[in-house]
């Protein structure tokens, strides 16, 4: 097991400075000279200048990425060019609010799939379950963006039951920081269990026909119980896996949703970024997206080892 | 279609297949065994896809309304009134004929980047599984971390350097379809690529481009129909979230995402204007999807086949 550990860790890591390199090397291709990009493309030439004298932009490119790397490390990324604020720090106080945010909705929506996709392939020939697969299609189809604005129109606007946006700190306010999050973290979990709820259906209907099950009821148990002992366990991986391709789009539907309810995270911070172009802000913050999708990706491999003895085994081997 | 499909069942692919012709076998095809062709759901997406082209097609000669004609005088409407069947926006510009419109920018979008990342993905995907062990290890794992990279973050890297618009749109929907059209179809690819007669036609001196477009790429063209179907759903997820945030096209087009974005502000007092943008989104997606997971499950007689079992 340590020695799996070890390999997805170094493969983390290696896939961490593909994702750099990829960033970095974008913003640089596409555009060879930020400086323009950062000021306008009708700043005098001498503005232009100072800009990239101050900002190192004559500097080989090697030496810049080096530099742009240490900083990400020692956590000194310079002050933001546009509104002056430090952009390290920044990160730091919003990253808690983003992963809250994500890991919450995924919590909800795993917490959802298991149970309505086990009903459903229980009840896969009625009406029931072929109801529950058309509404999963209609959730998957929704966009996040749209469930967020409905959801403030008629539960904030119309019945003002919770916040229709804006955020408290837990150290403040622990219940109007719970408050906050109820309509974020139920828009967020929609398409999420959506998807999850289709992949645990699919899952269980593969389990319910294996042999496994049939000989766990012949030594006696009962149908649920063989269920529950040996089909949850192998149903966990395939949905696992789609768990993990599902953590991007997550990730993404974070940063729309902080823009629907005007929180203040990471996806909020990185959009005005955008519109602002501030190139350096934009490549810290999308380094610490694939950041995040990559050691989630690398948990979810741990999981995998655990879940299943097949794949150690193999892996070990290997 | 029919008869890609029915390919796919002969060449093996679903090996498992004819077993499931149990209740009044009506032909050699297993979809047809209850008797029903053309699935619901099969149905109602072709008729939601059908619609959104046939508004998009009608609002390039006619919209109720002007499209740029602002009137603020009359802004903030209800639906039904002054002959908009939709109400007005917070400019006087008509509802119904800004959805029109929006129709076109989403499925240009969509088709766009679909069929390039179709197209460019696919033949990645069969290089790949025509090349040597150690080439395909690697492009294999290139395509790993491009798929787990979201087409968002990818649209936002690339408004940064070239400012919002449809282009960057398209090329960032690309960029992330790409290694997802290639993953799919490496493996069905690799299947079909150990079949005899692949051997056969080798042995008898066809090139790797001759058997590649004779052989394999009929093979698979179902499967692949599939994914562009899902993919498509996606694309026009990904296009109505990134108008929403600003990174669409500007105006004057019209996209169902900005009106949504432009709705927020007066959500007080209109409230249906947040209601009908999001609507016209969600069954233009939902349609796909229906196409999607149709075609699947009639190419896919095994989960049918699973769910009567699981049903006992």
């Amino acid at each position: 097991m340590g020695r799996i550990a070890l390999r997805s860790f170094a493969v983390l890591l290696g896939s961490a400075l593909v994702g750099s390199l990829l960033v970095f090397g974008l913003l640089r291709l596409l555009r060879g000279d930020i400086a323009w990009v950062i000021a306008g493309q009708d700043a005098p030439v001498e503005a232009v200048q100072e800009l990239r004298d101050e900002l190192g932009l004559d500097r080989p490119w090697f030496v810049q990425y080096v530099d742009w790397l240490g900083g990400l490390v020692r956590g000194d990324l310079g002050q933001s060019y546009a509104s002056g604020y430090d952009i390290a720090e920044q990160i730091r106080i919003r990253m808690g609010l983003t992963l809250s945010l994500a890991v919450l909705s995924l919590l909800l929506s795993l917490a959802f799939a298991i149970a309505v996709g086990t009903y459903a392939a229980l009840h896969s020939g009625d009406g029931r379950g072929r109801a529950l697969d058309l509404t999963a299609q209609l959730g998957i189809s929704i966009p996040t963006f749209w469930i967020g604005m409905l959801l403030i129109s008629f539960i904030s606007i119309r019945m003002g039951w919770l916040p229709a946006g804006g955020y408290v700190s837990w150290r403040e306010d622990p219940v109007g920081a719970i408050r906050s999050l109820i309509l974020p973290v139920l828009t967020l979990s929609v398409h999420l269990g959506a998807v999850l709820t289709r992949y645990v259906r699919s899952a269980m209907l593969d389990i319910l026909n294996e042999d496994y099950i049939r000989s766990a009821m012949a030594k006696g148990r009962t149908f649920g119980s063989a269920v529950a002992t040996h089909g949850i366990r192998n149903g966990a991986v395939p949905v696992l896996t789609v768990g993990v391709l599902a953590l991007g789009s997550l990730l993404t539907g974070v940063a729309v949703v902080e823009v629907v309810f005007s929180l203040p995270g990471l996806g909020r911070m990185l959009l005005d970024a955008v519109l602002s172009r501030e190139v350096i802000v934009v490549q810290s913050l999308v380094f610490i997206f694939i950041l995040m999708i990559l050691v989630l990706n690398f948990l979810m491999d741990l999981a995998y080892g655990l879940l299943d003895p097949r794949i150690r085994d193999k892996r070990s081997v290997a | 279609m029919n008869r890609q499909g029915s390919s796919v069942q002969a060449s093996g692919i679903h090996a498992d297949a004819p077993k499931t012709a149990i209740e009044g076998t009506t032909g050699p095809q297993p979809h047809r065994s209850r008797g029903r062709r053309f699935p619901a759901p099969l149905v109602t997406g072709t008729a939601l896809i059908a619609s959104a082209c046939l508004v998009a097609l009608i609002s390039l000669w006619w919209t109720p309304f002007d499209l740029t004609g602002v009137d603020t005088a009359g802004s903030l409407l209800p639906p039904l009134s002054d002959g908009h069947l939709l109400g007005t926006d917070r400019l006087g510009r008509d509802v119904t004929s800004q959805i029109m419109a929006g129709a076109r920018n989403s499925l240009i979008v969509g088709g766009a980047a679909t069929g390039i990342a179709i197209v460019v993905g696919v033949v990645v995907g069969l290089i790949t599984a025509a090349s040597g062990r150690v080439a395909r290890e690697v492009i294999t794992r290139v395509i790993d971390i491009g798929v787990a990279i979201p087409a968002l973050l990818v649209a936002l890297v690339l408004a940064t350097v070239l400012g919002p618009g449809r282009a960057t749109v398209i090329a960032a929907i690309v960029i992330s379809f790409v290694p997802w059209a290639a993953r799919v179809s490496v493996g069905p690819a690799r299947q079909i690529l150990a079949r005899e007669y692949v051997e056969a036609a080798f042995a008898y001196g066809r090139s790797r481009w001759y058997v590649m477009m004779r052989h394999v790429l009929p093979n698979i063209g179902s499967l692949i129909a599939v994914q562009a179907a899902i993919m498509f759903a996606t694309a026009v997820l990904a296009e109505a979230a990134l108008s929403f945030l600003g990174v669409g096209e500007p105006p004057p087009a019209q996209s169902w995402g900005r009106l949504l974005s432009e709705s927020q502000s007066v959500a007080h007092q209109a409230p249906t204007l947040v209601i009908f943008p999001g609507l016209a989104i969600t069954a233009v997606v939902l349609g796909f999807m229906l196409l999607g997971n149709g075609v699947h499950a009639l190419l896919d007689p095994h989960q049918r086949r699973r769910e009567m079992e699981a049903r006992e």
